[in-house]
């Protein structure tokens, strides 16, 4: 790796960092927006065209805050709460493949989707350390229902996952999206993935903790839950942690089942791939990168869009239905599913047509 | 180089796990001494990477970290762990058994020291196995299922079929009225 490889690494990372970082203020105005709407409100309109600037003022509002440590709380876990909330939701982001070429993505790793689900299985902790460490009641049973609900919903996500990789043979993201390009989005690829892929959405919203399934912070039983204590920054970074999953589950949602990048009017990454080799005509790959990243940057914001429905639409779950629905509706029904993926991976793969030979 | 950081990365993996493995003994408060041991398990993961088997890695980090080591914390969590275990006299006969084993322990790895002259080399390169005509990286999910499959299918079932009847027996034992 030379100096100037590792210089536009660089490069990338901040840009990528940077882009999914933007998205939090962007998303917390479109939420206020489009939540406004369905309830007939106008929403945030003071600020900037159609309060656009809202979020900034939002954010100043709770830097300038102070900031409280209550007493009693276990201070080094305190203060590390927040920040296991945002690094491991950030570090997703080095693995999703954003565009055709090496240039929208950070890495290429052969197993990004096990890196992926092993970061999101491990932002448990923030939401159980920070409800635990504020010293108070509800805090605990906050971070406490949170991560039983999340153990509870990664069982289904991780079975929906399987039924995928069962039709894609890779665990590669890149693989995964190159594949969608030639063949056609995977929800279409096979009978039941759009069952699949209602999982992993369902679960995806619980592994967030957004509504309906945000019983975190249910306020009328938990004053706000696991963040009741936090304030200021720590209570702005719980924050920007939950919308920053919010975009990995969405990109991951777009990258797994719809397509990623590809979309019409960009060329294959192979071409591009090669022509960037050949090192001439730094349009053929500038465009297709650019016009990758709009495409997946579109369908990304059609799932948060959905978020954002479903918040405004839907009632919260009971903590027993919660529990219920999980293990007794989503568990099967992604065992089912996997029996019958299994099933037609065969059937295509010839084991029924010429005797059980394969 | 790549020598070198490979070097780096084990060293700096191997004081990862074992600078928290103590801690998680020293350390009297036990929901930090299981932060310390899930901090010892991403370590594990790092050696697993290093050893180039990713998905063993990618598995400790979702199976013992964010999945096991979470039920600990929830059960330490709801027992109430205000007060610190009372750090002595618990142990009678575990003492001397401690000391005798990692005097064994020691010897082993001492052993291994001397042994083999080559501990510096890199595992860069890493064995590969052939399946289907098809090189595949050892440690990779393609070998790791591969053999689990076929080689190892028997064990894999029995192992499977024992963890159920775990499973079954506490259902049994837990819900009074099914």
């Amino acid at each position: 790796m030379d100096l100037l490889s590792i210089f536009w690494m660089v490069v990338k990372v901040i840009v990528i960092f940077a882009g999914v970082m933007t998205m939090v203020p962007i998303l917390i105005w479109l939420e206020r927006k489009v939540v406004a709407d369905f309830q007939v409100r106008i929403g945030p309109n003071r600020l900037g065209p159609f309060g656009s600037m809202q979020p900034l003022a939002d954010a100043v509002k709770l830097m300038m805050k102070e900031d409280i440590t209550p007493a009693g709380v276990d201070k080094a876990l305190y203060f590390m709460a927040p920040l296991l909330a945002m690094v491991p939701a950030l570090l997703a982001c080095a693995v999703i493949p954003f565009g055709p070429t090496p240039w929208a993505r950070i890495t290429d790793l052969n197993h990004s989707l096990l890196f992926s689900l092993a970061l999101s299985s491990l932002g448990v902790y923030a939401i159980a350390l920070g409800g635990w460490a504020s010293n108070n009641k509800y805090s605990l049973m906050g971070g406490l229902r949170s991560a039983s609900q999340m153990i509870s919903y990664e069982l289904g996500m991780g079975l929906s996952i399987i039924a995928l990789l069962m039709v894609t043979g890779s665990l590669n993201l890149r693989e995964i999206v190159d594949q969608q390009h030639l063949y056609g989005w995977n929800v279409l690829r096979a009978p039941t993935m759009f069952i699949a892929f209602l999982i992993y959405f369902i679960c995806g919203i619980a592994e967030t903790n957004r509504a309906p399934f945000d019983l975190a912070e249910a306020e009328t039983e938990l004053v706000a839950g696991f963040h009741t204590e936090y304030s200021s920054f720590k209570f702005a970074m719980f924050f920007m942690a939950e919308y920053v999953n919010m975009v990995i589950i969405s990109a991951l949602a777009t990258t797994l089942f719809f397509g990623g990048w590809s979309g019409p009017g960009v060329s294959f990454g192979a071409d591009v791939l090669q022509s960037l080799a050949r090192g001439q005509n730094i349009e053929t790959f500038i465009v297709p990168t650019l016009l990758g990243v709009f495409w997946f940057v579109l369908k990304t914001f059609i799932f948060l869009f959905i978020y954002m429905w479903l918040r405004a639409s839907l009632p919260r779950f009971r903590y027993d239905q919660l529990m219920n629905f999980g293990w007794k509706r989503l568990v099967p029904i992604s065992l089912a599913n996997i029996f019958v993926m299994g099933m037609f991976v065969a059937w295509r793969s010839g084991w029924f047509s010429n005797g059980g030979a394969s | 180089m790549a020598g070198i950081s490979v070097t780096l990365i084990c060293g700096g993996a191997a004081f990862v796990i074992m600078d928290p493995s103590l801690m998680v003994v020293v350390i009297c408060h036990p929901v930090h001494s299981a932060l310390y041991l899930v901090l010892a398990f991403l370590g594990v993961a790092v050696l697993f990477l290093q050893l180039q088997a990713p998905f063993l890695a990618a598995v400790q980090v979702i199976v013992y970290a964010g999945a096991i080591m979470v039920l600990f914390l929830f059960v330490i969590m709801l027992l109430g762990e205000d007060k610190p275990l009372p750090g002595e006299s618990r142990l009678g006969l575990q003492l001397p058994l401690a000391v005798v084993f990692s005097l064994v322990l020691a010897a082993q790895i001492g052993y291994l020291l001397i042994r083999q002259p080559s501990r510096g080399a890199s595992v860069a390169a890493g064995p590969v196995t052939v399946i289907g005509g098809e090189e595949v990286a050892f440690g990779s999910v393609k070998a790791l299922g591969n053999t689990l499959f076929t080689q190892y299918l028997f064990v894999f079932e029995a192992t499977s079929v024992v963890l159920l009847i775990a499973m079954i027996g506490v259902v049994v034992l837990a819900k009074k009225r099914l």
